[in-house]
């Protein structure tokens, strides 16, 4: 009896540790008169790619604003139902939905909330109050396309992606056809991991590609992008470069990484709060960023510079899609 | 296509099988503890993952990379100790204090990793374990590239393995244990401590369990990714299974698991025209191929069964 008692101690004990852990989300306290902005992300918030990019971008446009700032991760369809109608119960101004595929639960929710502008990320459901966005990220990863065909020497590039869902797919479709248009002859070879966490099969599927003689590698592969990081690293010895994403990759492998495609929503999530405050908002448009209004950029890396020939063919491409000249195949959306 | 059959292809092919085998290798040789002893063994995910982020973070701390396994291990038993404290001493139904173990788990590791390395996309990593050649063994041809050119846990997994099955099969504490598992009641007349045995074994479970989770994040990567065990404790769940609650037939399935999760990614790689979907059902479809033509073997005939003594269920 008495080492129950003392097991029923140390559980109590975790409990306090976990409650602890709870209350140190948001408070919304202040009440009147502040615009509240929420955002609602498909993944973990710290997956390092996509959902982080998200909720950094929402939390920007919320202080641009001064407003109350809340998140919810979502695990499921009806998760991201019940998190809409709760946002839109509690009177938020703003609910940034973080997802292709939240379209489909925007349109259930939206019409009972009027009163709440649902900004998604990608989608095509417009209505009153119901908004896409589309980041055209497919044009940073074009360019990649490009500059790898440039400089490849096995005529075999490697790209990888997580799940084959449009904001995967259509990354990885510019980065096909970038190299295609620059160079028929090269090969690109495109692995699909089936999952989003698991760094290590990341890092076996790089590994598989450089086996197989490719010497650039691409991933678009939320958080198990990180093993396709590390591989891709530990192989730079055989000449093997990466392409980063969704984050400055080349800044933490500066001798392995050549250059990095970031899309970025904040400068739209920002504006568009801004008009939502200032009443210009004009809901039920699409809202489009690309690589001229700083919604994807391509960075640099000034350690591992890219060849003058591959640079150039960089600087023709985007001349090319700022005369609309480029139009990038990203299949069904 | 022609390039299918050449050493090229397969020798890597096989070395990853190794690496992609390990931590379902480590997984269920620690779940067969608790599943020779009579509990179940579905809260493997989740020492998984308190393996996984305890490791990291103590590699992080104190670049002691055998630190981390220690530190793995005995998170993984603290964390075991409620599911054991519930299942073995309360009798609660194993899959639902299973279940709260993994959801526990993943948001534990999700709220420190958050709270202590912050909201990033640039993610924080350490320098996780080197390959190094095991002596003589290393330099057999072929065999020794597959299998002893790895790092140290892999030959750790290795050295469990045998470890487990001669426990079980040739030491008497080892059919102490089985006992325990086949026929409590019988067990307790003959005066064996059943409780405190399934205690001890669910213990044993956690720890090397949790060396699984702690290879995901400092041996086969470099960082902590949230819910990194991606399904593998609920795999090897399935594989001691389908190793016929054996520690030979559960590293038996591992490898198969593993030469099908690196199969898939090798055909890929070599650009094979088929849906990758399909690939990826690999692993799946050839447990049900074993299942079928081996059967699902006998468990424990007192697996799941709650012991407690006085208390007599038929």
């Amino acid at each position: 009896m008495k080492k129950q008692k003392w097991i029923v101690m140390v559980l109590l004990i975790m409990m306090a540790f976990i409650m602890a852990g709870c209350s140190g989300t948001d408070a919304n306290s202040k009440k009147d008169e502040k615009y509240k902005v929420a955002v609602l992300l498909p993944g973990s918030m710290n997956d390092g790619g996509w959902s982080t990019m998200g909720y950094k971008s929402a939390k920007a446009a919320a202080e641009s604003i001064d407003a109350e700032f809340s998140y919810t991760e979502t695990k499921s369809p009806q998760d991201a139902i019940d998190a809409l109608t709760d946002f839109g119960e509690r009177g938020f101004t703003i609910v940034f939905c973080h997802s292709f595929d939240y379209q489909d639960a925007a349109k259930k929710v939206a019409a009972d909330y009027p009163d709440t502008q649902f900004i998604t990320s990608g989608g095509t459901t417009m209505t009153e109050n119901i908004t896409p966005i589309y980041v055209k990220s497919e044009q940073a990863s074009y360019l990649l396309g490009v500059m790898a065909a440039k400089m490849s020497t096995t005529k075999k590039v490697g790209i990888i992606g997580s799940e084959e869902i449009p904001s995967i797919t259509k990354t990885l479709k510019g980065f096909a056809q970038g190299v295609k248009d620059t160079n028929p002859s090269i090969e690109t070879k495109l692995t699909y991991l089936g999952t989003s966490t698991d760094a290590g099969k990341g890092k076996e599927a790089t590994i598989a590609l450089i086996n197989n003689g490719c010497d650039f590698i691409f991933a678009s592969a939320n958080a198990a992008a990180q093993g396709v990081f590390q591989a891709v690293d530990e192989n730079k010895d055989k000449g093997v470069i990466g392409f980063g994403s969704y984050g400055r990759i080349t800044q933490k492998y500066p001798e392995s990484f050549i250059a990095d495609m970031v899309s970025n929503y904040e400068p739209v999530f920002v504006e568009l709060a801004g008009k939502v405050v200032d009443d210009t908002f004009k809901p039920g448009v699409s809202y489009f960023a690309d690589i001229f209004n700083g919604g994807v950029n391509v960075y640099f890396n000034d350690k591992l510079p890219v060849s003058a020939e591959a640079k150039k063919a960089y600087d023709d491409a985007v001349a090319k899609f700022k005369t609309n000249s480029i139009k990038i195949d990203i299949g069904e959306y | 296509m022609s390039n299918f059959f050449t050493w090229a292809f397969i020798l890597p092919l096989l070395q990853a099988t190794i690496r992609m085998a390990t931590p379902y290798t480590l997984a269920a040789i620690g779940g067969i503890y608790s599943d020779k002893a009579g509990v179940s063994s579905i809260e493997l995910e989740g020492i998984l993952l308190m393996g996984a982020f305890t490791g990291f973070a103590t590699v992080y701390y104190t670049n002691s990379l055998w630190l981390a396994v220690l530190v793995a291990m005995l998170s993984g038993v603290l964390l075991v100790g409620i599911y054991a404290f519930m299942v073995v001493m309360l009798g609660c139904k194993s899959a639902l204090i299973g279940t709260a173990i993994v959801l526990l788990a993943s948001g534990l590791t999700n709220f420190y990793y958050r709270s202590i390395f912050g909201v990033s996309s640039e993610y924080t990593s350490i320098i996780p374990f080197k390959n190094f050649t095991v002596p003589i063994l290393g330099h057999i041809p072929v065999i020794g590239k597959i299998f002893f050119q790895q790092n140290a846990l892999v030959y750790i997994s290795f050295i469990l393995v045998f470890a487990t099955w001669y426990f079980f099969e040739k030491t008497a504490l080892g059919l102490e244990c089985r006992s325990v598992g086949e026929n409590p009641f019988a067990a307790d007349t003959l005066g064996l401590p059943v409780v405190r045995l399934r205690m001890i074994n669910v213990l044993i479970t956690g720890s090397i369990a949790a060396i699984a989770g702690a290879y995901l994040s400092i041996a086969t990567s470099s960082s902590f990714v949230e819910n990194m065990s991606a399904e593998k404790g609920y795999a090897a769940f399935a594989i001691i299974i389908l190793g016929r609650y054996s520690p030979i037939g559960a590293f038996l399935g591992c490898l198969l698991y593993g030469f099908a999760d690196a199969l898939q990614l090798n055909l890929q790689a070599i650009g094979i025209n088929v849906p990758y979907q399909f690939m990826l059902m690999m692993p799946y479809i050839f447990t049900l191929i074993v299942m079928f033509i081996a059967g699902k073997g006998e468990k424990p005939e007192g697996h799941s069964k709650f012991f407690k003594k006085g208390l007599q269920i038929t």
